[in-house]
Parts: C-alpha cells; structure tokens; sequence
C-alpha cells in the first residue's frame, strides 16, 4: 500500500482561523515536489487575488420536509469527518511517541498547554467550528446572492 | 488507500487535510457499497407494491419513480448523504489548493517556461478572449464551487488543482492511479478495433486536467498529440501536469462545437464523458466539427456517461443530473448518438456503438449495483472513392 506523501511542513500552517473575509495565506516558499526531478531555482509566488469559492452556483435541493434537517444531516457528516481527523491524527502522535520510545501516555496526561498554545488551539477550534458549521454558511451565501445562487 | 500517482502540480497534503480526503473518500466508498443498495430495496420492496396496489399496473418511466421515491425516508436520507458528501469532497480538497494556490500557479509558470523552450514538452496556447458557453456559466458543474473556469488570480490553476484531487476522490481512485481508466479504456477499444492504424494527429475535446489525453500520448509516442477545454484554469494545470508526466500534449483553449483547426487534419479525436457537460444545441455541433476535422478514413470516439436500459437504474442515473448540477446529463443520456453522427454526416455504416466495463468495485459504484458500463460512440469518416480504391489496391 503506497503511504501518501505528507508535506513535512506540520499542518499548523492551516490551522489558523479561516474567515471567508480573511486574506489568502502566502505559502512562504516554493516547494518542489519530491518526484520532480527539476531542481529549479525558486520562482516568484504567484499568489490568488481572492478567496477560492467554496458555494457552487446552482440550488442546492431540498431532501427533507424541513430545511432545518437537510442542514443537520450535513452537519453530522461534518462532525464525523471531524473526529475521523482528530482519530488519525491522534494515532500518528501516539505511534510517533511509541516508536521513539517515549513515555507515550504518561507525557500526553501531564501535558500544560502555555498560554501561545492555548491561543493556536483557539483559532483551531475556530476553524473546525466553521467548518462544522458549514452548511449555514452555504443557506447565508445563497440569501446573500439573492435566491440567484 | 491512496494511490495517486504524484506529479509535479498534484497538491500535497497536511495531515489533516489528508485525513480529512480520506475520510470523504472512504465515506463515499460507504455509500456505494453500503447505503446506495438500500435504493432498489426501498424500491421494490416498499413503494413499487404500494404504487401497483393504488395504479394497477407498474411505473411507466424514470419520472414517475421519481415523484413517488422523492418522499420515500431512505431515499431522501441517502440523497442527502450523497449530496453532503459530493459537498464535503470539493471543501477538503480546495483546503489544500487554497493554501498551496501561490506556489502551485508558480511551479506551473515555471513548467510552462521550460516547455517553451523546448520542442519536444508540448505546449500552451490559451484565448482570453474565448466565450465560455453559458452551459458552464448557468450552474457550477457536479457543484464543484467556481467550476472549471473561474480565476481566482492571474495565471491561476486552481480549478484544475481542485479537479484532478476532487476526481479521484469522486470515484474512490476507481480511474486508476492517473484518473485516466477512461482514456485507456478508448484508447484500448480503438486499438483493438483498427490493430494497423497508426495515427499521426490525435485530439482530445474536453481534456479537463488532460488525465484522459495522456493513454493515448502513451500508445502512440509518434502521434502529434493536441487536447483542447474552454477553460483555462485547467489547461494551465493540465500542460503543467503533462510536462510533468513527460507526454508532450498541445493544449489550447477552444470550444469543440468551433475550432480553429484547419480541415481534415486529425486522424482521431475522442472526447470522454465530455458531451453531457454540453447542451442539446452543442452536441450536434461537436460531431459536425469532428467529422470537418477528421481526415478521409479518420475515426472519432466518445466516450460517455452509463446510459442504462432498466428504467429503475435510470432513475438512479438521474440523480447527478437533479442533485449534482448535471443539466445536460438527461438530455444526453436520452439522445440518440448514432442517429446524430448521421445527421453530422458520418456514412451510417461506418458508426458503431460499444459499452465498456470500467471495472469499478462495489465501492466505487456510486449510483448503480450493476455496473457502469461507458457507451462509447464511433464513427469513421469515409474516405473519398479514389482513395478507398486506392486502399482496396494496396
Ligand atoms: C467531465 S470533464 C471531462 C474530463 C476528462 N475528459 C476525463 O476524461 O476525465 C468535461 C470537460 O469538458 C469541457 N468542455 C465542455 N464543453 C466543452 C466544449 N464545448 N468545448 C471544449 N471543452 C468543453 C469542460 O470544460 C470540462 O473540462
């Protein structure tokens, strides 16, 4: 089974709070894909001058008697992505530390979140919140495009 | 499982972010092989004798299964599942783009640059000036958020970035590795069908992310190999991702109901799954210009979507066109292709029609628990009398 190539850049680059308003991220440098066998010299970024949509333009159909539960059902489909993530990525540190022949568990319990992790945790936990909550954003995106979307 | 063949365009992943695909990937796998199945079972087991009971008689077409199976729980609770999922792909995958979008449109630059300078990389010929059809403009196609043409920035391939990631994760890597079963699968067929022709010029219509134009770069090293789109997004991609990949493709940016190739120049072209993107008024179009662009005794193929004959099935099928802003989808999948490569002027006993089996697993079925089975349509233009007795002699 071919792992996945992950970029060594941890994900925390992401992991920034994510409003539709805010600038787009600048990567900070070129990479050149581990594959390619052009060694070019770094170019000039070439950066997007707004957001990438994330509503496509049509309706969106409705599957239930009440909207409110088309809106959940995407909603707990959210969720359990969510989790799925959070499983995986938990499973990598444990096995990370299980093979580095940390004290695994031991280390994760006595662990003190510093107040600069504390606030990276919080713009994380937002962006999950939005992400979770999705699918209000879509219904406000289509009010906001005047029933045209 | 991921096995998608890296390339040089192809965005990377952050753990997240790829736990995050995954877990569409293998949700949407759940779906098809856990969930979808339920459909028929509702069906047959539940509203068809309910329907008979109260008509007497058995549903006459897909429509009116629909009107009755639009209010039946489990069919509501998959769609919406179905629809959410379709959602939630794009979302994960434009995460990624989004964050790499500066340094994906400048590799792409740079890839462009050395295929410039070279002769044997293929190249890029786009046209700002291009009208995209308003088929694309109406509605975002299979909901992809800006679809295939929208730039977020200058020299932007976003959209193809998005595709060639969302694609693989649509079909659960069902394409294969490179997205491009599709591309082999037409190639194969017209090997097999002409074993002695060797084509000099080959064009792909509605080559996207070019994942179904390299197979045939592939089988015909020789041939001059051109693929066009309407959309430049992707073209950028889909030339960066060819550079990439070493198969030297002519991409440029046309609409296939009209080119600016001159006449009889190709000795094939195909399309795949690219006319039920089109409109009714397009698809007449596309076959004419195919048959002005082909050579004497040249041969087209489209390849496209399942067109099943059990009326259950076809509702089924309909799904992508109510829930996955596939407009045309019906229209086409109900068109009569040979009888249009006729009226396009092909000599109608040079037009043949096949179904492909595309190999998919159970979980990788999205709509269908028997199959997808890719018609492919076929015509060869004749050649003028003196040629053919020319032939006959050789
Ligand atoms: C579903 S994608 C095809 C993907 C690819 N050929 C494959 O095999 O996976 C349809 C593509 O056809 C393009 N297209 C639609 N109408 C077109 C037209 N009239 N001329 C050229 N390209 C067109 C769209 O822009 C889109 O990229």
């Amino acid at each position: 089974m071919a792992s996945p190539k992950l970029t060594k850049k941890p994900a925390r680059a992401t992991a920034k709070t994510k409003s539709k308003k805010a600038p787009v991220k600048v990567a900070t440098k070129v990479k050149t894909a581990k594959t390619s066998g052009s060694k070019s010299p770094a170019v000039a970024l070439v950066p997007l001058t707004s957001p990438l949509a994330r509503t496509a333009k049509g309706k969106r159909p409705q599957y239930f008697h009440d909207p409110a539960t088309d809106r959940l059902q995407s909603m707990l489909v959210a969720l359990m992505a969510e989790l799925s993530v959070t499983r995986d990525r938990l499973d990598t540190l444990e096995r990370l530390i299980e093979k580095s022949g940390g004290p695994g568990r031991k280390l994760m319990e006595a662990f003190n979140a510093s107040p600069e992790v504390e606030a990276e945790r919080a713009a994380s936990r937002a962006a999950y919140i939005a992400r979770v909550m999705r699918p209000i954003s879509h219904e406000l995106d289509a009010m906001k495009a005047g029933g045209k979307s | 499982m991921d096995a998608q063949t890296q390339h040089d365009v192809l965005i990377e992943r952050s753990l997240d972010e790829q736990a995050r695909q995954l877990f569409v990937k293998d949700f949407r796998s759940h779906l098809a092989s856990q969930v979808v199945g339920g459909v028929p079972v509702a069906y047959y087991q539940v509203e068809l004798p309910k329907f008979v009971a109260a008509n007497g008689r058995p549903p006459k077409s897909k429509d009116e299964i629909r009107q009755f199976m639009l209010t039946n729980p489990y069919y509501q609770f998959w769609s919406g599942l179905q629809r959410t999922s379709q959602e939630m792909m794009w979302d994960s995958v434009i995460d990624s783009v989004e964050r790499q979008a500066p340094a994906l449109n400048a590799r792409a630059k740079t890839l462009a640059a050395k295929a410039k300078k070279s002769t044997n990389l293929g190249s890029l010929r786009l046209n700002p000036d291009l009208e995209i059809p308003r088929y694309h403009t109406g509605v975002d196609i299979h909901i992809q958020p800006g679809g295939y043409h929208t730039e977020f920035g200058a020299d932007d391939i976003s959209a193809g970035a998005i595709y060639d990631r969302g694609v693989h994760i649509y079909l659960m890597g069902g394409m294969g590795s490179e997205n491009d079963s599709l591309g082999r699968i037409s190639s194969n067929w017209f090997r097999l069908e002409h074993p002695n022709l060797k084509p000099a010029r080959i064009l792909d219509m509605g080559c996207t992310t070019g994942n179904s134009t390299l197979p045939w770069g592939r089988m015909f090293p020789k041939a001059e190999l051109h693929a066009i789109d309407v959309a430049a997004p992707v073209l950028r991609y889909a030339h960066a991702r060819a550079v990439s990949l070493g198969i030297p493709v002519h991409f440029s940016q046309q609409n296939a109901e009209h080119t600016d190739f001159e006449d009889e120049c190709f000795d094939v072209i195909v399309s795949h799954i690219m006319l039920h993107e089109t409109s009714n008024k397009a698809l007449p179009k596309v076959l004419a210009e195919s048959r002005r662009l082909l050579k004497p005794g040249g041969i087209m193929i489209h390849l496209e979507i399942p067109r099943p004959d059990d009326v259950f099935e076809k509702f089924m099928f309909d799904w992508e066109a109510y829930n996955n802003n596939e407009p045309f989808s019906m229209g086409c999948r109900e068109s009569d292709l040979i009888g249009l490569a006729r009226e396009a002027g092909f000599d109608p006993e040079k037009v043949t029609f096949a179904q492909a089996d595309a190999g998919l697993s159970s979980g990788q079925r999205n709509y269908s628990a028997t199959g997808f089975l890719f018609p492919m349509l076929k015509a060869e233009k004749s050649a003028p009398v003196s040629q053919q007795r020319l032939r006959k002699a050789a």
